[in-house]
């Protein structure tokens, strides 16, 4: 632990994150764990933010989104909670995205308990642990919103995966296009109850990404050269039959075998390929292909 | 005089010699005393015995009778005592000799005749290990006590038949007819089986492959879809038992008297689905006298835990020894017993609390929070110990319809029946020297000796490691699952193929 001890960031030192000065009521100083100067924070920084609760479709799309980001050049920044947050803190580790988490509590407190290997990860894969409380200070119910100013301060662009209605993503969105930065949010059902502040937001101010690239492109980046085709061409004959049926509908394995008519092991087989080499993934049984 | 005559008791399944010493005195005060730790339904035996001679026109009320079950520090319970008690006394009034090579068991009615009694099979293994050449028991017994030769089973019907035969050598007829009771061949039962469950195609599968290697299995899926069906269907896929499991199984039944009279011997694998509600003795065992719970009588056979979460958290703790070792050790503060409780373990479990989490249609109810606690409730050692996850899939009343017109492929009752036969004895022959059945039952090192896989296996794990971020524990698990695959192919190498297919029953 002693490798990330915290140190404190006054408003007025060089190392303060120029993006929050910009903001009306900045954090008077921020306390900080992981290397500030590595230069996390000159690349385009990312936020999302969402639920609580993560439905599997928010989950499968906030993986799908995360699949073609331009990983050298982005920074994410979320709030440590579980749900959304703490997704979207692995997602980017597990694509070696540099990730921010800013704390509603003291700096020195886990919170909550249950993500403390996430904590330590994203301290050992070089990110942030920030909060503008010092030492073990609890939650309080309006620190939330006071860190969700700091995330829609930090971030260039804030992506919204899953919002219910009055949530604190809400807020957070309300910040972001106060403060001048770029919204964006899910598609989603318009009868989906837990993703109604998508809606909501969508019709005010928000943009809808449906791709990686959008974003890419939002945040001011250049995409590369897209390396879909290539994995395409690449396939056998049944990989390819199984991956463009995927890609008119998405099935379970039962509808699949009798379709294409596999037997179960091979589909299985087939299926298991397929998401390792990322064209495809599986939700709740259901087998859908990726969009580039 | 003092006359002895032979019995049994039990430790845990096991019989133990007890000898029925009866001393009856023809002077001092009438009186009627049972000695040796006998519980109160042996305690009881004085009523019945002396009743049951009034009965059959004997009487000894006029004397001082003292019966010492040997040894005295073994405790005893039941009532098969009856039998050996009133021949003792019997035998003791009318100074006749018994031989030392008869075993007496069963228990009286009133009215001096015999009742059905438990546990007569044991009694007859007992006689036939240890040298004991004739047993006499209940009528209604002689079928299931006949079952093994080299013993002469005499069933008696009342006391007065069975007097007269010790005092006179009066024939007593044995009716039990052998060549009926083993000819029968055992019924396929038509309702469960794989071809009854329409669709389901890949847990369907999934059960082929834990059958096959005897390997542990969870089913998750939305309520309806048929998870406790396609367990119901597994003993059906499973080969019959061999001889010596069946010998094993049917003492089990024995001992709890829960065997079929027309039929005693057990031969098809018992499936045995506790509720969730069961208590602790009712599913491991134990209460007093100790007795064995659900998972001895799924021995060879499959326990199947319907709604596994909802199963009180000392059961399922509980169940790691029997998983692990094959047998259970219940010791309480007076006794031990072991109980043999070598089973394969089917759980099923919605995915959450309201069970509609991931429905393509329903939304489900509940908080994040809920989903995780029910989720930690099978976390750790237990499904450490669980090898395949499957999930059904609701059907759409369209695919429901589709699927009747579609079901050969593979997944068919009897193709299922004999690729499971095959697969169980390719590995029989593999392991025959280090005393394992199947795969699942591998240590890791074992993994390491006969599990050898081409490069592009290994080079397709390597992917799914990272890709999956798989423990190590699960690892070795789609290792084992690949293997048994194998197996239902008879390849004797593990191809990428293999690997893939097995990755889709991973924990996830």
């Amino acid at each position: 632990m002693s490798k990330f001890s915290s140190y404190y960031v006054d408003f007025d030192s060089t190392a303060y994150p120029q993006s929050l000065k910009l903001i009306k009521n900045p954090p008077k100083g921020l306390y900080i764990k992981g290397d500030i100067d590595s230069g996390i924070m000159n690349r385009k920084i990312l936020g999302v933010v969402g639920s609580r609760k993560i439905s599997e479709y928010s989950k499968s799309a906030l993986v799908h989104l995360f699949t073609n980001l331009l990983v050298n050049e982005i920074t994410t920044v979320s709030g440590f909670m579980y749900g959304v947050d703490t997704e979207a803190h692995k997602e980017s580790l597990n694509r070696s995205i540099p990730t921010i988490a800013v704390l509603p509590c003291g700096i020195e407190l886990i919170h909550p308990t249950s993500n403390y290997f996430l904590y330590q990860r994203i301290l050992e894969q070089g990110g942030l642990i920030m909060s503008e409380y010092e030492g073990t200070t609890a939650p309080k119910k309006w620190t939330y919103p006071n860190r969700n100013r700091i995330i829609a301060g930090l971030c260039d662009a804030l992506l919204v995966v899953q919002a219910g209605e009055n949530s604190g993503s809400l807020i957070t969105a309300h910040y972001a296009n106060e403060f001048g930065k770029q919204v964006l949010t899910i598609p989603v059902s318009i009868f989906a109850g837990s993703s109604v502040g998508n809606l909501q937001i969508l019709h005010k101010f928000a943009r809808a990404v449906y791709l990686s690239r959008q974003i890419n492109t939002l945040l001011g980046l250049e995409n590369t050269k897209d390396a879909e085709n290539d994995l395409i061409s690449q396939l056998t004959n049944e990989e390819k039959l199984l991956y463009i049926s995927l890609k008119d509908n998405p099935a379970n394995t039962d509808v699949l075998s009798s379709q294409l008519n596999f037997s179960s092991s091979e589909i299985s087989a087939l299926l298991t390929i397929l998401t390792i080499k990322g064209l495809i993934y599986e939700e709740s049984g259901f087998y859908h292909a990726r969009q580039s | 005089m003092l006359v002895k005559v032979k019995c049994i008791s039990f430790r845990g399944i096991t019989p133990v010699e007890v000898t029925v010493e009866v001393y009856v005195n023809n002077r001092g005060l009438p009186s009627f005393d049972i000695v040796g730790l006998a519980d109160k339904s042996v305690e009881e035996s004085k009523q019945r015995v002396k009743t049951a001679f009034l009965s059959s026109n004997y009487d000894f009320r006029d004397k001082k009778i003292t019966v010492n079950l040997a040894p005295a520090d073994l405790h005893k319970e039941g009532t098969y005592y009856d039998l050996p008690i009133a021949v003792g006394i019997f035998c003791a009034q009318k100074n006749i000799k018994i031989s030392e090579d008869a075993l007496f068991f069963g228990e009286l009615s009133l009215d001096g005749s015999l009742r059905s009694t438990a546990r007569t099979f044991l009694l007859g293994l007992f006689a036939k290990e240890t040298g004991f050449r004739r047993i006499y028991i209940p009528s209604p017994n002689v079928t299931e006590a006949s079952m093994l030769n080299g013993v002469e089973v005499i069933g008696i019907s009342n006391l007065d038949d069975l007097f007269k035969h010790l005092q006179y050598g009066s024939n007593i007829a044995t009716k039990y007819d052998k060549a009926r009771v083993q000819d029968k061949s055992v019924p396929a039962s038509i309702e469960n089986t794989l071809d009854s469950i329409q669709g389901q195609v890949q847990a369907k599968r999934a059960l082929v492959i834990s059958a096959a290697g005897g390997h542990n299995l969870l089913l998750t899926g939305t309520p309806g879809t048929g998870k406790t069906m396609l367990a119901k269907a597994l003993p059906e896929i499973l080969s019959d038992l061999s001889e010596e499991e069946s010998l094993e199984v049917t003492k089990i039944y024995s001992y709890i008297g829960e065997l079929n009279q027309e039929e005693p011997l057990i031969k098809r694998r018992p499936f045995r689905s506790p509720h969730h509600t069961s208590s602790f003795a009712g599913v491991i065992g134990g209460g007093n006298p100790i007795s064995p719970g659900e998972i001895t009588k799924a021995h060879r056979g499959i326990l199947f835990l319907d709604e596994m979460p909802e199963f009180s958290r000392n059961i399922l703790e509980a169940l790691r020894q029997p998983v692990q070792d094959g047998y259970i050790n219940l010791t309480r503060s007076r006794t031990t017993a072991s109980f043999p409780a070598s089973f394969m373990l089917v759980g099923a479990c919605n995915p959450c609390p309201c069970g509609y989490s991931g429905h393509p249609t329903k939304e489900c109810v509940c908080s994040a929070a809920k989903i995780s606690w029910y989720k930690r409730r099978l976390s750790g050692p237990i499904l450490d110990r669980i090898d395949l996850f499957a999930k059904t899939v609701p059907l759409s009343d369209k695919e429901v319809l589709e699927f009747t017109k579609c079901l050969s492929d593979g997944t068919g009752q009897d193709q299922s029946r004999a690729l499971v036969t095959e697969a169980r004895k390719i590995q029989a022959k593999r392991f025959s020297k280090i005393g394992i059945y199947t795969n699942a039952e591998m240590t890791n090192s074992h993994i390491k000796h006969f599990c050898t896989m081409d490069s592009q296996a290994e080079i397709l794990l390597h992917q799914a490691m990272e890709r999956f971020a798989l423990s190590p524990r699960s690892y070795f698990k789609i290792i084992k699952i690949a293997k048994t695959i194998a197996d239902l192919e008879h390849n004797a190498l593990i191809t990428s193929a293999h690997i893939a297919e097995a990755l889709q029953y991973r924990d996830r």
